[in-house]
């Protein structure tokens, strides 16, 4: 019946569990193993499909309970010490006990690059690509091409992974690093919103920290210390390069933050109107007015001239 | 694939068209492989994929993936094809796809068989396939959590794997 035998599946499971990992990139040598002999690609395509079974049949599984009561995927969760367990977002969310310290070093060689609000700009380092959006300011350090500070603003990391040398981002509230990544940052005013498009991004990696994988985001808000996980899809994830905002219940305070280092002019918004969630998609296209004339209809709210800028008011 | 590429990623299955063709063949796709080829093409072109920083290791992700999915959906074919022939008295054709009663109790038994199966292999290496499979965990994450090294935690996943194919084959066979 089949044609292959079972130390050809030992392999093809030890191929899977490898491919398990979002890093891997050892498909060379797969395919020579593949090649190697038809059978492999059976044996192989037998195993990932038993792999793939196994997730309707784990569903029903019972494991053994732990200690720890299982929080609501709503709750905040503190990026310390407590294990994260169970939940319905178990899956993609992890606790990573980190390895000892993450390598300080000694002097950092350290230079400003920064855009004006409407203004972007692409860095290239050694094996990692920054698009800054308006507003940002970020330091780069001269001798280490694997680091970089965020003062305020937002950007989108395309990092090539390197676990010898992992790519450190700093903001003033929190250390991330990547995990084979590409992921966008948005910080200053003592907030942080991380969403991860590709691979995984470890938040605070020191004592304890959180992996957030692709397709999800972190928000920490300003003057909290913990954060929130939630999913984003990763198709949204530095869309304003292409000149749309997608937002899925950001405060509206967010999305005007967001007009402004997208425009180029001043956008706030009154008290009323700035925790209102909005969800919906905003197009940049045709330039500050029309974009704001826009806005206004979407939200079914005031959107008017203020001086040089703009307010959006409560409806 | 003669539009225009309208995507990065389309881009980059035309300049790497050879390499991802012969991947594809290996993997047994045999004349099929352009097809294959074909569908990643058009699939990437409305992937929820977000900017992408290694794009050649992501297609052949996701080459891999679509091969296991064609020979998924072959395989359920044919066993449909199995359970009609093998079904006594005339043909059902508006067959109701509703669990039987004697479906869902050999669910139920199905269970329990895997239950017994991860609880044989010992509480770490239960651990580490729940971590891994079930929480999402990644392997060198779970190896710094117990505090035991990457190949004992590759080690006890291929042996969980082992396990639960063996217990999967015995249950096919019956």
């Amino acid at each position: 019946m089949n044609d292959w035998t079972r130390e050809m599946e030992e392999e093809a499971i030890a191929w899977l569990i490898r491919q398990r990992d979002p890093s891997f990139d050892g498909w060379d040598t797969f395919e020579a193993w593949l090649a190697a002999d038809a059978a492999h690609a059976r044996a192989y395509a037998e195993t990932a499909a038993a792999d793939r079974d196994l997730d309707e049949l784990l569903t029903g599984v019972s494991w053994p309970v732990d200690a720890e009561p299982e929080p609501e995927f709503h709750d905040p969760i503190v990026p310390t010490r407590r294990r994260w367990l169970g939940g319905a977002m178990a899956a993609s969310v992890a606790l990573a006990v980190a390895a000892g310290s993450w390598f300080a070093w000694p002097s950092r060689d350290l230079y400003s690059v920064q855009t004006a609000a409407g203004e972007r700009r692409t860095v290239t380092l050694a094996d990692t690509q920054l698009e800054l959006n308006g507003e940002t300011r970020i330091q780069l350090d001269r001798k280490d091409q694997r680091f970089a500070r965020m003062e305020r603003g937002q950007a989108l990391f395309m990092v090539k992974h390197d676990p010898a040398r992992p790519f450190r981002l700093e903001t003033s509230d929190a250390t991330l690093v990547d995990a084979g990544t590409t992921f966008e940052v948005t910080a200053g005013g003592g907030a942080l919103d991380l969403a991860v498009s590709e691979g995984m991004v470890v938040v605070d990696p020191g004592s304890a920290g959180i992996n957030v994988p692709a397709g999800q985001r972190f928000v920490l808000a300003k003057g909290q210390r913990t954060g929130r996980l939630s999913a984003v899809r990763p198709s949204d994830v530095g869309t304003w390069r292409s000149g749309q905002l997608f937002y899925d219940g950001a405060p509206l305070s967010r999305v005007a933050a967001d007009l402004q280092r997208n425009l180029g002019v001043p956008v706030s918004v009154n008290n009323a109107a700035a925790a209102r969630p909005f969800r919906g998609v905003v197009r940049l296209d045709g330039g500050v007015e029309p974009t704001m004339a826009r806005l206004g209809i979407l939200l079914g709210a005031n959107v008017r001239r203020s001086g040089k800028g703009w307010v959006i008011a409560g409806p | 694939m003669d539009d225009a590429p309208s995507s990065g990623l389309q881009a980059v299955i035309l300049a790497n068209r050879e390499k991802l063709l012969r991947f594809l063949i290996a993997h047994g796709a045999g004349d099929a492989a352009e097809d294959v080829l074909q569908d990643l093409y058009l699939r990437v072109a409305t992937a929820d994929a977000g900017p992408v920083a290694q794009p050649l290791s992501y297609l052949y992700r996701a080459a891999n993936n679509l091969m296991v999915d064609r020979f998924r959906s072959r395989r359920q074919a044919e066993r449909r094809e199995q359970d009609w022939s093998d079904a006594a008295g005339p043909a059902q054709p508006d067959r109701s796809d509703e669990p039987s009663p004697d479906r869902s109790l050999v669910a139920r038994e199905t269970l329990a068989g895997v239950q017994a199966v991860l609880a044989g292999l010992g509480t770490r290496t239960a651990t580490i396939f729940r971590r891994h499979r079930i929480d999402g965990v990644q392997q060198r994450d779970i190896a710094r959590e117990l505090g035991v090294s990457l190949s004992t935690v590759e080690a006890d996943l291929r042996r969980a794997y082992r396990a639960l194919l063996d217990y999967r084959r015995s249950i096919d066979e019956v």
